[in-house]
């Protein structure tokens, strides 16, 4: 039943670091990633460590526009 | 699993026939046809209502309905066709395509997607019913803001509990989907191959579990206003009448969101297939869906520049719900790009598409005239408004909804859908949609607000427009019903791959799909 794992590397761990996560989030944010790095993200990203990188990245997200707000009213 | 499980070993066996095989029914298949029927019900039901107040509005002054009852209709209408059509249908199509895309037997949790369906005809009947009960039913818009909504007659008790009950729906059949897409994928069938249908449907069901509860929480909350003595949204009481409309669009920006990834899933299935190209950038448009999921709980006070904000909040609001449309963008020009030098041909389903592609943008392109908070200052509660939810709803989420029902027809029936009523559906759709809905972009412009029955002079060529478009749209749904009534009987006989271009493990199996489909596991390379 269950498929089992997401790729080619599933049996290796998923140890992509805290840069090449946030690398992936942030460029989600813009809508755009290039085929091959994407390959490369689905073997090693971790999902959870996805998920957490998602909600850091919307609260920057909201903390960088809120500056901006502040530089633009002062 | 358990039902899962049960399923498989007694699906052999003659099950219940009748009316009771339909209420007792475990099978994805049974429940997706069911989800379908009812959201068609719903939409001929809001529809019905949508006449009734383009009739009023034909003409200046008021001829057809009184007052009250007008505002009865328009808050029908946006609940009936928000929660009775759109999300249903999109349910609907999860259940049918979502184990045959993932070569999954059936949904994980099979009975309790019986009862996820099941729900809702007496949540509808709850809420149509409450036409009939004394004082009739909410009319407080189907945002049902305070404090109205705290004043109204019992109709609202009744409208509270029916989105009670489509929430509780909504939220099993959420689950559901994330578990099955989660655990119940064929051998190889990975993430990254898996058809983008399944992908906006897995993260919009994240997105339903998260705001769904919000919905019952701020509905909840009117109730206590209403019968047990708080005061969360009673001035009088203390209480804040735009604390509700903070969480009510809190849950109701990523609502939208609900309503428009699905249908960004069933054009990216049927885009590639009629360009004869795979789907360009795959990864930016998973990558783009997710990122729009996240961002869409930021944005959600640009529908309340109008309360008085102070500056800074309209600032945000207004620089996150651009930023937002970025992603949203980007997905457009991937479909484009898919296009781009394909060999494609224009079958029904593709018109649907295409069609999709440049109203939805019209729609789009007002959201962001919209979000530009001194504008919007302007054209809050106008028409204008309308006309953008309007092509971003109908032009978008049900024309998605009927590009997806051409496509997937010949595997649900085994026939061919007519392509010669099929395009006159398209046209006929295509042409009164703009009838009705553009001229509401001037209306708005000029001043005209929503929600009322009767309206100054100068506004009366483009309501008559309007009026005319709006009964041209809703009698070209009629040929839909032909088109789906004829295809159950009987007509060309579809092959497994009904179209030519098409990809996917849905199409390996025969039309119409049996009734039980990849018991065995089908291996995915
Ligand atoms: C580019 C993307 C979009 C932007 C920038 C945008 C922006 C906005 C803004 C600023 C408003 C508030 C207008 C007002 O009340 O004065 C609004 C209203 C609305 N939008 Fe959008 N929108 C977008 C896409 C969508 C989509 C995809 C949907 C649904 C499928 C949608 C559905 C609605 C609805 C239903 C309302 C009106 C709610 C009400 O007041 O009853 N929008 N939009
Ligand atoms: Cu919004």
């Amino acid at each position: 039943m269950n498929a089992g794992g997401d790729g080619p590397s599933h049996d290796a761990p998923r140890r992509a670091g805290f840069w090449p996560t946030m690398r992936a989030v942030l460029w989600s944010f813009f809508g755009v990633r290039k085929r091959q790095a994407y390959l490369d993200d689905a073997g090693s990203l971790n999902p959870l460590a996805v998920v957490a990188a998602g909600v850091l990245a919307g609260a920057l997200f909201v903390i960088v526009i809120a500056v901006a707000v502040q530089v633009v009213l002062a | 699993m358990a039902a899962v499980t049960h399923e498989q070993l007694h699906g052999h066996h003659p099950g219940p026939t009748g009316l009771m095989r339909w209420i007792t029914t475990t099978n994805h298949k049974d429940i997706g046809t069911m989800y379908m029927i009812f959201s068609f019900i719903m939409f001929l039901s809001g529809g019905v209502m949508a006449l009734t107040i383009r009739a009023e509005l034909f003409q200046p002054g008021l001829q057809v309905v009184q007052p009250e009852f007008f505002n009865q209709l328009t808050t029908m209408h946006g609940l009936v066709m928000v929660f009775g059509a759109i999300m249903p249908a999109f349910v609907g199509f999860a259940n049918w395509m979502i184990p045959l895309m993932i070569g999954a037997s059936d949904m994980a949790f099979a009975r309790m997607n019986n009862w996820s369906f099941w729900l809702l005809p007496p949540a509808a009947v709850l809420l149509l019913g409450s036409f009939f009960v004394p004082g009739g039913a909410s009319a407080a818009g189907w945002t049902l803001y305070a404090p109205l909504s705290v004043q109204m007659g019992m109709g609202m008790d009744l409208a509270i509990f029916a989105i009670h009950i489509m929430g509780i729906s909504s939220i099993m059949g959420a689950i559901n989907i994330v578990v099955t897409v989660l655990n119940m994928r064929a051998p190889g069938m990975t993430l990254m191959k898996m058809p983008l249908f399944c992908w906006t449907w897995l993260i919009t069901a994240y997105l339903l579990i998260a705001v769904m509860p919000v919905l019952a929480g701020a509905v909840t909350m009117i109730l206590t206003d209403r019968h047990f003595g708080t005061s969360f949204f009673n001035a009088a009481g203390g209480g804040d009448p735009v604390m509700y409309q903070h969480i009510f669009w809190f849950f109701g920006h990523p609502e939208v969101y609900i309503m428009i990834l699905p249908a960004f899933g069933i054009v990216s299935q049927i885009i590639p297939a009629f360009a004869r190209k795979p789907l360009f950038g795959y990864a930016s448009m998973v990558y783009a869906t997710a990122s729009i999921a996240i961002l869409s709980f930021a944005v959600w006070a640009h529908h309340m520049f109008a309360t008085g904000m102070p500056a800074a909040g309209q600032l945000f609001f207004m620089y996150a719900t651009m930023l937002i449309a970025v992603p949203t963008g980007v997905k457009v020009f991937n479909w484009v790009a898919t296009m781009w030098r394909g060999a494609m041909t224009f079958e029904t389903p593709m018109l649907w598409a295409t069609g999709f592609i440049f109203v939805f943008t019209m729609g789009g392109f007002t959201g962001l005239i919209c979000a530009i908070a001194p504008i919007d200052i302007q054209v809050q509660d106008t028409y204008y408004v309308v006309a953008h939810f309007h092509y971003v709803l109908v032009a978008g989420s049900l024309f998605a909804l009927f590009a997806g029902a051409y496509y997937w027809l010949p595997k649900w029936t085994g026939h061919m859908p007519s392509e010669g009523l099929g395009k006159l559906h398209f046209w006929c759709s295509i042409v009164f949609f703009n009838i009705t809905f553009f001229p509401m972009h001037f209306l708005g412009l000029a001043g005209m607000p929503r929600r009322i029955p009767d309206y100054a002079l100068q506004f009366a060529d483009f309501n008559a427009m309007a009026s005319i478009g709006a009964f041209g749209f809703g009698l070209s749904q009629l040929i839909f019903l032909v088109v789906v009534v004829k295809c159950v009987r009987g007509g060309e006989r579809a092959a497994a791959r009904a179209w030519e271009g098409a990809e996917g493990l849905e199409w390996t199996v025969p039309s119409p799909a049996p009734h039980h489909t990849f018991e065995e596991a089908p291996i995915v390379r």
